[in-house]
């Protein structure tokens, strides 16, 4: 077994022991943070592997979360196929999205991709008969079950998230290392170069848009799940920029760095909001201050000293 | 079409605006050549294999790759086929390490398991003399290094032509001479298409010269007949 995955190994290992050891609090938190990590993690696909800024990835986990709470809601779907719908809706809207979004570069697609995401958000408000709006809607409790399985209580929901995180972060760490994910990088550091070398840059960037959207849907319909409550702040502007700054902070282009990044913002906020109101003053200067001081985020800089092995 | 020609070109033309920079190209390349194309600066010998490669798209004419025609493929599928490009203006991965600069190169057709890629990958870096540098990032390696990179990466592909773009700018005296001897042998298996402004690298290399001025072919031949060609002085020397 290489070092690589014995890493990663370790941190789900460790994250396990936190579920025995975590008081009922944290153990909330951290259950919330690896569903959201899986959400970094597919926004990281594309930004950090990839070099496309997205400003619109609320739209891939909203489309998660509705696609499974609305066949879940309205069409009587049991849990695991709403998920699978969830999962589905995401990934097929990704791919849609990028056909037409990755006709443009750099500022042109960061603007269209938040377009798309406002109108996905509109859409969502629209139809307010179905989706209940702003409110959203709680799941019932026949959709949050697998078997015996009830998701709704503290121990199921943190290993299923634990799962899910599992899962994620193993299939990233194969995906980047593979002869496509390879191709990403290099899309990502010189485009040109990459097509003369007889890559087809365009489909290379269709297919990390794509599995991005398919990782963010995943983590969307999860939460769903795991916390019983679907509403259109999820698909509004803030849901497109926390992924941006969960893998700024924890460091782009690493495969830790997105789930490093969730859990230290999201702490951050927790523990801010307690001191002050302006919590998110308190918020934007460490943003600033990590921009500024460690450009390639937490891991990027125990990387870049310590260890330039980590992928 | 000569049978034995791995590339061709039919009427090649690409106008910019109101300036034509290729005009009316008709080249072809036999298999198994080493050929310089020279000319003065500006006279179109970039624009030129960019056409062939596909980096810009041709206003009109025809271009053939081991008889097909290939003039509406993109460039990606045309490399694919089995053409390698290095860039005038050294275009290299700067913040991945050599051996990853390489690797990538090299990847795209290699056949069979990793540890055979890893090994050819590491064969290719000792021919250029960059395997000591493996580790390094690639930007940070001195100007000469890259531009010996570049190389790595066109022959990593082992491609049926290899279109070199002045591959020895800024390389030292030393550097080129292992260059050149680097290049006779490759040539073995790869026909080879040299941009070239070094004189002596071009008549000691090129068993064949194509000398371009003002988007036009103005002569053709071996060394001894180009050195000894009129429109050619003419042309160098503005005369």
């Amino acid at each position: 077994m290489n070092r690589n995955l014995a890493l990663h190994l370790a941190v789900i290992a460790a994250l396990y022991i936190l579920h025995l050891t975590l008081p009922a609090y944290h153990h909330g938190q951290v259950a919330r943070i690896m569903v959201l990590a899986v959400f970094a993690m597919g926004y990281n696909i594309l930004f950090g592997y990839s070099g496309l800024l997205s400003l619109g990835h609320a739209m891939f986990f909203a489309a998660g979360m509705y696609g499974m709470g609305l066949s879940a809601q309205h069409l009587g779907f049991a849990t695991l196929p709403a998920f699978l719908i969830g999962i589905l809706c995401a990934t097929a809207l990704a791919f849609v999205v990028g056909l037409l979004a990755l006709r443009t570069i750099g500022v042109g697609f960061m603007i269209v991709t938040l377009m798309f995401a406002q109108a996905g958000y509109l859409t969502i408000l629209y139809f307010g008969e179905y989706t209940r709006g702003d409110e959203g809607f709680v799941l019932t409790n026949t959709a949050r079950n697998f078997g015996n399985l009830d998701f709704s209580t503290a121990d199921t929901r943190y290993l299923a998230a634990l799962c899910l995180f599992s899962g994620a972060l193993l299939l990233k760490l194969l995906i980047v290392r593979s002869k496509r994910g390879r191709v990403m990088v290099a899309v990502r550091e010189n485009e040109e170069r990459a097509r003369m070398l007889g890559y087809n840059t365009w489909s290379t960037k269709l297919y990390a848009l794509t599995l991005s959207g398919l990782f963010s849907g995943a983590s969307g319909a999860s939460y769903a799940i795991l916390f019983g409550y679907v509403g259109a702040s999820f698909a509004a502007v803030p849901y497109s920029i926390f992924p941006l700054l969960w893998v700024l902070v924890g460091g782009a282009g690493t495969t830790l760095g997105p789930v490093i990044g969730t859990a230290f913002m999201f702490y951050l906020i927790d523990y801010a909001s307690g001191v002050t109101d302006a919590y998110m003053l308190v918020v934007g200067v460490t943003l600033v201050l990590i921009t500024l001081f460690v450009p390639g985020g937490i891991l990027g800089l125990v990387k870049s000293r310590f260890a330039r092995w980590i992928p | 079409m000569d049978t034995m020609n791995l590339l061709e070109t039919q009427k090649l033309t690409r106008h910019f605006g109101g300036i034509t920079a290729v005009d009316d190209v008709n080249f072809s390349l036999k298999d198994g050549e080493i050929r310089a194309l020279i000319g003065p600066n500006g006279a179109g010998k970039t624009t030129f294999v960019s056409l062939v490669t596909g980096r810009i798209e041709a206003s009109s004419g025809r271009i053939s790759f081991a008889h097909e025609d290939i003039t509406h493929l993109p460039a990606h599928k045309r490399i694919a086929r089995g053409m390698g490009y290095t860039f005038q203006i050294t275009s290299i991965f700067p913040d991945l390490d050599c051996f990853e600069n390489v690797h990538l190169a090299a990847q795209r057709n290699f056949e069979g398991p990793a540890r055979k890629l890893y090994s050819f990958t590491r064969m290719i870096l000792e021919q250029v003399g960059l395997n000591t540098y493996r580790t390094d990032i690639a930007g940070d390696l001195a100007y000469g290094h890259q531009r010996l990179l570049e190389i790595a990466m066109g022959l990593a592909q082992r491609p049926k032509l290899l279109i070199l773009d002045e591959p020895t700018q800024g390389l030292a005296g030393g550097e080129i001479k292992d260059f050149m001897h680097l290049i006779r042998e490759v040539s073995d298996r790869t026909t080879i298409l040299l941009i070239e402004h070094n004189m002596d690298v071009v008549m000691s290399l090129a068993e064949k010269i194509t000398v371009m001025d003002q988007g036009k072919i103005i002569a053709e031949g071996t060394p001894e007949e180009i050195q000894a060609n009129e429109a050619v002085q003419t042309a160098y020397l503005g005369g």
